[in-house]
């Protein structure tokens, strides 16, 4: 329910931006109609849960996202000098040790290296991600775990919650 | 105030355009898919951000929330971007996509994955009896 | 400004092309063509600046879903010939490598 009635203000807060107008009735009605079959749209698809609609971590997530910024840009700088000069690379392909426990939490984890141009994620396999990195120093970095142990930490919000949840015998 | 902020838009975007103009560079030097999915990302992050930036500090959240839907395209971008790279390098892998190295030896990581053929899992790990995640099963 | 910045992106596009056109393998063509459409969002994003008309931020912001859906349904299109995933594509999959 919580999932579904954010999921439904996220939706109708998404209208009024796009379209905006505030005030036409009818325009906000055709909103709260095509909000309201999104919504039912992903209950049939079965998508409302923590993983369609992760608004718990929502909040660390944003905490996350200036370290992350700061990694691409820095990572865009190597990047950009091995395009200048192409006998820089030195591609490199290796497993790195995920420590995520939950999907979600992996998602985050291999979209973050996916998205440092540099390092991309070919493939998740249970506890660990096999990374194609351009320079052999990115792979070097992501066996260092910062990036682990900070998404981790946005994970954490979630492993609360749904042991709250568990925890109060709603499955 | 409104110079400075003019020259500092300026400059993002000019440098965002540089950044784009190097990924097309690379898309054409690198020598495999795997390299030039590196270059193809510059563009998507840093040259897309930069740009857009630039641009938001020209309008403002102006009135007709050009702003706002300026902010919704990068983010959107930022969303969509490493998930098309993954499929992408994950489809050309499986595919028999060798990544390219600089001394001609295959690379470190295993790139025998279970068997290449078959990859159905990858897309349909709901399937019964079948999981994507052997291990991660086995802990829960 | 918008100008210098516009023709960098058409720079982009017509390397990203050339590289479609050349790239050995399907997989080359495909990144080609992702990163084209990244460019086209941004030319866009600039051409509603350019000419004063702010109605191209929205068409931008629609390419750029379209964008990444049409990566997406190629990919399995070339994966499995067949948009519908892999269960019906058996009899297919020799055809298309």
């Amino acid at each position: 329910m919580k999932h579904a009635l954010s999921l439904f203000v996220g939706l109708f807060v998404l209208w009024l931006l796009l379209s905006g107008h505030w005030s036409d009735p009818l325009l906000l009605g055709l909103g709260v109609v095509s909000a309201a079959l999104t919504v039912f749209v992903a209950w049939r698809m079965e998508g409302l849960d923590h993983e369609g609609v992760p608004v718990a971590v929502a909040l660390r997530a944003l905490a996350y996202w200036p370290w992350l910024l700061w990694q691409i840009v820095l990572s865009n700088l190597a990047v950009a000098r091995c395009v200048i000069d192409p006998d820089r690379i030195a591609p490199r392909m290796a497993w790195v040790p995920a420590s995520q426990r939950t999907d979600l939490g992996k998602v985050m984890f291999a979209n973050s290296i996916t998205l440092t141009p540099g390092t991309i994620s070919v493939q998740v396999d249970g506890g660990r991600i096999l990374v194609h990195a351009l320079e052999p120093g990115s792979i070097h970095d992501l066996h260092g775990g910062e990036m682990d142990r900070r998404t981790d930490w946005v994970e954490g919000s979630l492993e609360r919650l749904s042991d709250a949840v568990h925890g109060s015998g709603k499955a | 105030m409104s110079l400075v902020l003019d020259v500092v838009s300026w400059a993002c975007i000019v440098i965002g355009g540089l950044f784009c103009l190097l990924s097309g560079i690379g898309l054409v030097r690198f020598p495999d898919v795997f390299t030039r999915m590196h270059a193809a990302s510059l563009g998507d992050t840093l040259g897309a951000g930069l740009i857009i930036v630039g641009l938001l500090l020209q309008a403002g959240l102006g009135a007709d929330l050009v702003g706002i839907k300026l902010v919704m395209i990068l983010v959107f971008l930022l969303f969509t971007s490493p998930v098309a790279t993954h499929a992408l390098a994950q489809a050309a892998l499986l595919d028999g996509q060798r990544p390219w190295t600089r001394d001609g030896r295959p690379t470190e990581g295993k790139l025998d994955l279970r068997d290449a053929a078959d990859d159905d899992f990858l897309l349909d790990d709901r399937a019964p009896g079948r999981s994507a995640f052997p291990d991660q099963e086995a802990e829960r | 400004m918008f100008t210098v910045a516009s023709l960098f992106i058409l720079a982009t596009m017509a390397l990203a092309l050339a590289r479609a056109v050349r790239g050995p393998s399907v997989y080359d063509r495909i990144v080609a063509v992702n990163a084209f459409g990244t460019m086209t969002v941004l030319l866009l994003v600039l051409l509603g600046f350019l000419t004063d008309r702010p109605e191209f931020e929205d068409i931008a912001l629609l390419y750029c879903l379209i964008n990444f859906a049409g990566t997406i349904a190629v990919l399995k299109f070339v994966k499995y010939s067949n948009l519908a995933g892999p269960r019906a594509s058996r009899q297919g999959q020799e055809g298309t490598r």
